[in-house]
């Protein structure tokens, strides 16, 4: 085996995964901490998980798409995205957790 | 009905858990006349687990309410205000990778890079652990609902 370059797709939407692991649990504690916000997104659409759903799977198709659009593939590797994925999404879940278990306090 | 939704949600959900850990199977023994299974099966974690999020998300926004408020006024109210708060938001990232790896599988070869394969790897052990996280919350609120109702 070699290490073949990657598809764009694979490099947009690789960091497409990555980046929005990182602003949905930002979206969470935004929300959470503003009730304005959150009346605004309930607003929107009748329930504020339908607004969030909508707002993060809109912006990770449109940032997948932009970034396969820009990016270089022949300056990323797949360990390299997949190192991104990893990081973002323990940082991520680490950040939601601690976030709700502020709340059994 | 009701209940019906919330066990096609469940189903769903676990059902792409399985599918999940077949790909992991495959990609560790990754041969050319796995490829099409592989790429076959990322294709049906990518629909079972956008159902699951489209049942359960239509369950949530219109079924839950009253049990939310029954599990808050009962004895394991963090069965909502932890679980199912982390639940319903670390979802959101299942569906981002169950989505992202039919792209991987179909748009790279697997077989001519060793690199490749690890991506895909990293991919489908998240969706297995990030749904397995999820379904056992989801225990753990339907189990929240019944202490409150037994009133222990």
């Amino acid at each position: 085996m070699t290490n073949a370059s990657l598809n764009r797709l694979t490099v947009g939407f690789g960091l497409s995964v990555a980046l929005m692991s990182l602003l949905n649990t930002l979206l969470v504690i935004v929300k959470d901490t503003n009730p304005p916000i959150k009346d605004a997104m309930k607003a929107a659409s009748g329930h504020h998980w339908t607004t969030h759903g909508i707002i993060v799977i809109v912006l990770f198709i449109a940032l997948g798409y932009g970034f396969s659009m820009v990016v270089k593939e022949e300056d990323w590797t797949p360990l390299r995205i997949g190192k991104y994925i990893a990081w973002s999404i323990i940082l991520s879940g680490m950040a939601l957790v601690g976030f709700y278990l502020t709340h059994l306090l | 009905m009701v209940q019906v939704v919330l066990m096609l949600h469940v189903l769903f959900g676990v059902l792409a858990i399985m599918i999940a850990v077949a790909v992991l199977v495959y990609l560790v023994n990754v041969k050319e006349q796995n490829i099409p299974r592989i790429k076959n099966l990322s294709i049906l974690v990518a629909l079972s687990t956008i159902l699951s999020y489209l049942i359960g998300g239509y369950w949530y926004v219109t079924y839950y309410t009253p049990e939310r408020d029954i599990i808050k006024a009962g004895p394991w109210p963090w069965a909502h205000t932890f679980f199912m708060e982390a639940k319903e938001h670390i979802f959101f990232v299942l569906l981002f990778l169950s989505i992202y790896l039919p792209i991987v599988v179909y748009k790279d070869s697997l077989l001519k890079s060793e690199e490749n394969r690890k991506l895909a790897l990293i991919v489908v052990v998240f969706i297995i652990l990030i749904g397995l996280a999820v379904d056992g919350s989801g225990a753990i609120i339907s189990r929240g609902l019944i202490m409150s109702l037994l009133g222990r």
